[in-house]
This record gives structure tokens, sequence and C-alpha cells, in this order.
């Protein structure tokens, strides 16, 4: 990066969007802002990250990311870009609702986890706000919804818990997945807890004896993962025995 | 082979006395050696290519004044 892309004239000329901010780490507390890798809770070396005016992280931890042509240059500053456009909107007319909850979105989807599902839910039912963002909410939502249900069978089952307590947590995020299948809601398949999702679904919908719930999960599962995957066989044994509904 | 037990003794003793001695002019040497470092890293033409800001606080400051989004670039000195 060093003897590349950062003496480039791509680079120069671009450092009119942005601050560009030094920190090199010297083993020398006496040097300016020797804490901060720790801070950021960075480990590698070379980072770059995008912040804001306080300080946050808007972009470049998860996923990694390098300024290395002006194409990824430009990939990292279109994601933060929107939010001080919106930030000026928004100082310059607070009255400006569209402007305020598009910000809300977007700053919420950055820490999904902090934000605040009822101002999440609000911005999203503002007129104009585009429709590529509340569907990330969307799907982020359905994700911290499965989380709340799976998280602790997970963590349960991870730490050696109890055979009854266990069984109590998996039966409450096997309702959890199998409902929001039946309501319409997933999560997206490139999340880490795509396959416990539909596997939880299945055998939520197989307790409640929902045919048409646990077709719809099977067909999903065996589409991501193969008629060959370790459980689809055993998916398709339980689902022959569950009586045919009649609707 | 009392001579030689004396010898491997004193060979020994000669380590740990040079160690004793060479302790804190070692630990000077590395910090000379991590300034130097440094120094180095700052003279790279990378760093005079733009107008960077050392100090995060400075950079927020001037991220609020222009409504600019921060880049921050993490490198070291003490290694490769």
């Amino acid at each position: 990066m060093e003897g590349g892309p950062l003496l480039t004239d791509w680079w120069k000329t671009s450092t009119k969007r942005f601050v560009p901010y030094l920190n090199i780490s010297a083993r020398l507390p006496e040097k300016p802002d020797q804490q901060m890798m720790t801070q950021y809770g960075l480990r590698g070396f070379p980072t770059f990250l995008i912040l804001d005016s306080e300080g946050q992280i808007l972009f470049g931890k998860e996923p990694y990311w390098r300024p290395d042509s002006p194409e990824n240059l430009e990939a990292g500053l279109a994601e933060v870009e929107t939010i001080f456009r919106l930030k000026k909107r928004v100082s310059e007319n607070p009255q400006d609702q569209l402007a305020k909850a598009h910000l809300t979105l977007i700053l919420g989807l950055l820490n999904p986890d902090q934000c605040s599902v009822a101002e999440m839910e609000a911005a999203c039912k503002v007129e104009g706000v585009p429709a590529e963002v509340v569907g990330r909410w969307l799907r982020e939502r359905s994700r911290i919804r499965f989380l709340e249900a799976f998280g602790p069978y997970r963590n349960a089952f991870s730490t050696g818990a109890e055979k009854e307590e266990l069984a109590r947590l998996r039966k409450t995020a096997m309702e959890r997945a199998f409902t929001m299948v039946r309501d319409g809601e997933s999560i997206g398949e490139d999340d880490a807890d795509f396959r416990a999702f539909w596997v939880l679904a299945f055998d939520g919908a197989m307790e409640a004896k929902d045919r048409r719930v646990a077709t719809r999960c099977l067909k999903t599962y065996t589409d991501a993962f193969g008629v060959a995957d370790r459980f689809v066989k055993g998916m398709k044994e339980r689902l022959g025995e569950l009586p045919v509904q009649v609707e | 082979m009392t001579t030689l037990f004396t010898l491997r003794a004193g060979r020994w003793l000669t380590v740990l006395l040079l160690l004793w001695l060479g302790g804190p002019q070692t630990a000077s040497a590395l910090d000379e050696t991590l300034e130097q470092n440094y120094a180095e890293k700052l003279k790279k033409p990378f760093v005079s290519a733009i107008s960077w800001e050392s100090s995060l606080e400075k950079a927020k400051q001037q991220s609020a004044e222009k409504n600019l989004p921060i880049i921050a670039y993490f490198t070291r000195s003490y290694a490769p």
C-alpha cells in the first residue's frame, strides 16, 4: 500500500472527499494515539477504517476493507457518504422526516444489535425511504428475532448445559424459527445460522404437525445444501410419517 | 575434571555478568531503534504525499467542520 496505492494520483486527489488520519504503532508510548489499535479492537496491519466525526466506525472492520484501487476506495466512500449527506440535510432542516428516517435506518443497520427496533420500525413507515434500506432492515430484524431464541440455546450447548435445560431452550428456538417461517420470515442465505434456522424451523413444524411449513423448510434446506446433506434423509423420512392435512 | 568444571562455571559467570551489565543498555538501545524506525517511517513518501492528521481528535474536528468522513490508516513502525 505505502509504496503503491498511497502514492498514486487518484489517492492524492481523492483526499478532498475525506480527512486522512495516520496512526503509526511504534511501541513508544509518547507517540500519538498509541492506544487506538486496542480501542478499535484491531489486530492486524495494515488496517483502514472509515470513521465519522465522533470517531465511530462506519465501515472497514467487517468486512475488511483496503482502498488499494480507485474502485475499492469508491466502494468504501459510497457506503458512508450518504450518511454525511443525510446528516447535513437533517442539521439544515430538522423537520425533514424523510432524511431523518433514512439516517435512522442507515445508522441502525451499522449497529443492528444496539439499535432501537421501535425507531427502526417507525423509520420504515416514512414514505420515500429507499426500499433497499427497508429490505436490509427487514432481513436484519429477522436475524435479531431468530437470535433472541437461538442464542441462548447455542450458548447452553457450547457450555455443556444440563440435558433438560438444553431441551427447553431448543424447543424455544424451534418454535421461534417455525413461527417465523409460517409468518413468511426467514434469515439470509449468507447468514452463518442459516442451516440451524431451517433445521429448527423444520423440527418446530414437525412438532406443530404443520406439514405445509415442514415441506417448505425441507425444500429450502435441500435447495441450499443438496439432497446428499446429512440431515435431508432423516427429515424426509420424518415428513413422510406426518399425516397429510385436510385443508 | 576440576579444571573443566572451573572453566564451564567461569564461562557461565561471564555470560551472567554480561547480561546483567548489558540489560539496561539493551532496553535503551531498543528504544533508540524504535525511535529510528519511527523517524524512518515518517520519512516515507506516502506520508508526505498527502496531508495526514496524526491526532484522531484533530481529525474528528476537521471531519465535523467539513462534514467529511475520516479514513484512518493503521500501520506500524516497529516491524517491517
